[in-house]
């Protein structure tokens, strides 16, 4: 098994021929190693996130996830073996409760209504969140929100994480538990991650390499 | 293509609409579509009319189904299509559909000519008319928020497919239970952001006072005036026409 | 802002005590005063009331969200209750977590003079608070922008700037540094300093200790109580 996961070659995105655009890079990101992105607000590292992540198809070369090109993948394929955690959490979760948030895909998957909430109550437990189990999604707080966000990504056992600001919002015990949970999940499980974040902290904690990003282009390995 | 006030769209499209309203003719009513449609090549483009028709293909197709039903449930003399003494189809019949669906491409093609006006400006045209600025705003953010349900829903289906939820593999039938779950979660998510975007409205002063300033002033020029004469005498020439039988 | 000097005192707050619906309490006898010149910092866990404590600041808590509620907030001497929330804006503004919520304008200087037009402020002067506000942050390279094509830092610092330009006496921050990079970081916290020195009163709410260290009081909290307060 190649150490390689994704592979950016000579790949860019451009939002119109008006809009900013991505330089062309080449990238490589291994299993096993966490990554960071770094660089001023409107630099392009969410754009840069969302092209290697495939949820944006490059405008100009190619970018290969697991060995496949993104532009033959659909997103359900790719959500399969990545996880893409958002830069506001809102956007992605839908639901009503915060438990029907951790259980209605997991049942669209085919596991059953018992194997799904058990599943949930272990990963809520994870993120101090099971005394919101019946809470409403909506009005959680933004730290809640951004907690409850990691734990439905983290709870699809993706090979790959893309997390756009993490520790946004987070206190220190739910900033100090991510933290434990990540390095776990690279130690133990060779998963291999992605990261923006601001948070200088986080980073010394995390990174095992830093990559600036800089007018949309990737600029060097820090 | 000179840019034109948001006030001089608005007359044109009013035009165009009332045209499509209140004329009952087949002739009448294709040409407001020719018109409608030749307007928005003009002053936006017809790259931007295509982009618009595909957008619009989903409520076009919804219309056309509409004139098709009404075609076969509209009792008429002239049967084109008859099942023992039933007539299924009728001349009548298709001839309403046809009105129906001529008078709605009419006004929704004509509407795109407003769609390219920054919303700002709209309601700045609309209160400069003495519309209550209260209402100028309602108006402008209700069209706001209708794509943005669309959104919504997209979003979470975006959301639910980056889970590892391939929707090819989905059955049929859990797939429409996955839309129909979603409906509810996005009608109180949508109204949930209505709310909020309220109270931060109102937290920037929003009806703080009966009257408010503006950064913006709009300005007509010389074509506005003249664009808007010509609109007004060419409507009101539609109406004596039709009035007169011709 | 109004005319005001360092020293004025601009908020009141007296036994306020905050529970949704029937629930356990989130905010409990608390009291508390900010002047002039002054800026408070609050922390805590997540969930143990800051962001419940800034709601009812503002007014929102209770004229939005229902609840049991008591005690008394003065703002510049009236009472909160007497104020809408419209009205309250001349006097205090508020920037919220999430950026995409305060942004609803098509490009950042419809948003920004926005609330100015609202207050009835007459167009030279809103020249001259769009060039203040541009003066105290980087958002001239943003403002003919559209609001949808920028970037969760831009937006943070487009929504600074919009309830800046309103010139409130009282600012409450809640967690405004979020989504900033380190430049954006110390131009807002440079503005809030300046903004202190002609006499504002600010409150800030974050996570992090480090970015409250202009705080003259920081307030830990933990569910609606006050552990301690530090003084500098």
């Amino acid at each position: 098994m190649s150490s390689v996961y994704i592979e950016a070659l000579d790949a860019s995105y451009s939002y119109g021929k008006k809009g900013f655009s991505l330089v062309p890079g080449t990238l490589r990101l291994e299993r096993g190693k966490i990554v960071f992105l770094k660089g001023k607000n409107g630099s392009g590292k969410s754009t840069w996130m969302k092209l290697l992540a495939g949820i944006f198809k490059p405008s100009q070369g190619s970018i290969r996830i697991d060995g496949c090109d993104t532009k033959r993948m659909s997103l359900g394929q790719i959500g399969e073996k990545l996880g893409y955690l958002w830069q506001n959490p809102q956007v992605q979760l839908f639901m009503e409760t915060v438990f029907q948030e951790m259980t209605f895909v997991d049942e669209l998957k085919g596991l059953s209504k018992a194997e799904s909430e058990k599943k949930a109550e272990v990963w809520l437990e994870c993120f101090g969140l099971s005394h919101l189990k019946k809470a409403s999604v909506y009005r959680l707080s933004g730290g809640e929100k951004q907690r409850l966000a990691l734990a439905v990504i983290l709870s699809q056992g993706a090979e790959y994480l893309m997390l756009d600001e993490p520790s946004k919002n987070l206190d220190e015990k739910a900033r100090k538990n991510l933290v434990e949970l990540l390095k776990n999940l690279r130690n133990e499980k060779q998963i291999g991650m992605l990261i923006v974040s601001h948070d200088e902290a986080f980073e010394q904690e995390l990174a095992d390499e830093t990559i600036l990003v800089e007018e949309g282009k990737l600029i060097e390995k820090i | 293509m000179r840019k034109f006030d948001p006030r001089t769209k608005l007359v044109m499209i009013l035009a165009i609409s009332l045209i499509a309203l209140f004329c009952n003719d087949l002739r009448y009513l294709s040409a407001a579509l020719l018109v409608s449609v030749l307007l928005v090549m003009l002053l936006c483009g017809a790259d931007y009319l295509r982009n618009a028709l595909k957008k619009m293909k989903g409520i076009f197709l919804l219309f056309f189904s509409i004139a098709v039903i009404q075609s076969i449930f509209t009792a008429g003399e002239h049967a084109l299509v008859q099942i023992g003494s039933v007539k299924l189809i009728s001349l009548e019949g298709i001839l309403l559909g046809a009105l129906f669906l001529l008078r709605i491409s009419a006004v929704m093609i004509a509407a795109v000519l407003i769609a390219t006006e920054d919303s700002r400006n709209t309601i700045q045209a609309l209160i400069q008319w003495r519309l209550p600025y209260e209402i100028a705003f309602m108006c402008a953010l209700a069209v706001r928020f209708i794509p943005l349900f669309g959104q919504e829903l997209r979003s979470s289906v975006i959301s639910i497919q980056l889970r590892g939820v391939d929707l090819k593999r989905v059955p049929r039938g859990k797939r429409i239970h996955m839309y129909v779950s979603l409906l509810m979660p996005a009608v109180t998510g949508m109204i949930a952001k209505a709310k909020d975007m309220a109270v931060i409205m109102e937290m920037r002063g929003f009806r703080a006072y009966d009257q408010r300033t503006s950064y913006l002033t709009l300005k007509l020029r010389g074509g506005d005036y003249a664009v808007m004469a010509l609109t007004v005498m060419g409507t009101a020439a539609v109406f004596a026409c039709y009035g007169l039988g011709i | 802002m109004t005319e005001q000097s360092c020293g004025e005192l601009l908020l009141e707050v007296k036994n306020l005590s905050f529970a949704y619906k029937a629930e356990t309490p989130i905010l409990e006898d608390f009291n508390f005063s900010l002047t002039g010149g002054e800026i408070a910092g609050f922390t805590g866990a997540s969930g143990c009331g800051k962001t419940t404590l800034f709601y009812c600041l503002s007014g929102i808590i209770p004229k939005v969200f229902k609840g049991n509620y008591r005690g008394k907030i003065l703002l510049k001497g009236k009472p909160l209750e007497e104020l809408s929330l419209a009205r309250t804006s001349a006097y205090l503004g508020m920037v919220f977590q999430n950026p995409d919520q305060q942004l609803f304008s098509d490009n950042v200087l419809e948003d920004i003079v926005f609330g100015p037009e609202n207050l009835c402020v007459p167009k030279t002067e809103m020249e001259e608070r769009l060039a203040f506000v541009c003066d105290l942050l980087p958002v001239e390279p943003l403002l003919y922008k559209k609001v949808s094509s920028l970037s969760g830092g831009q937006k943070q610092m487009a929504a600074i700037a919009s309830v800046l330009a309103m010139k409130p006496d009282v600012l409450l921050f809640d967690e405004a540094f979020s989504q900033l990079d380190g430049e954006g970081r110390t131009a807002v916290a440079n503005a809030i300093l300046r903004l202190r020195d002609e006499g504002c009163g600010i409150m800030m709410i974050d996570h992090s200790e480090e970015n409250l260290k202009t705080a003259d009081r920081i307030f830990r909290m933990k569910k609606g109580a006050f552990l301690e307060q530090r003084i500098y």
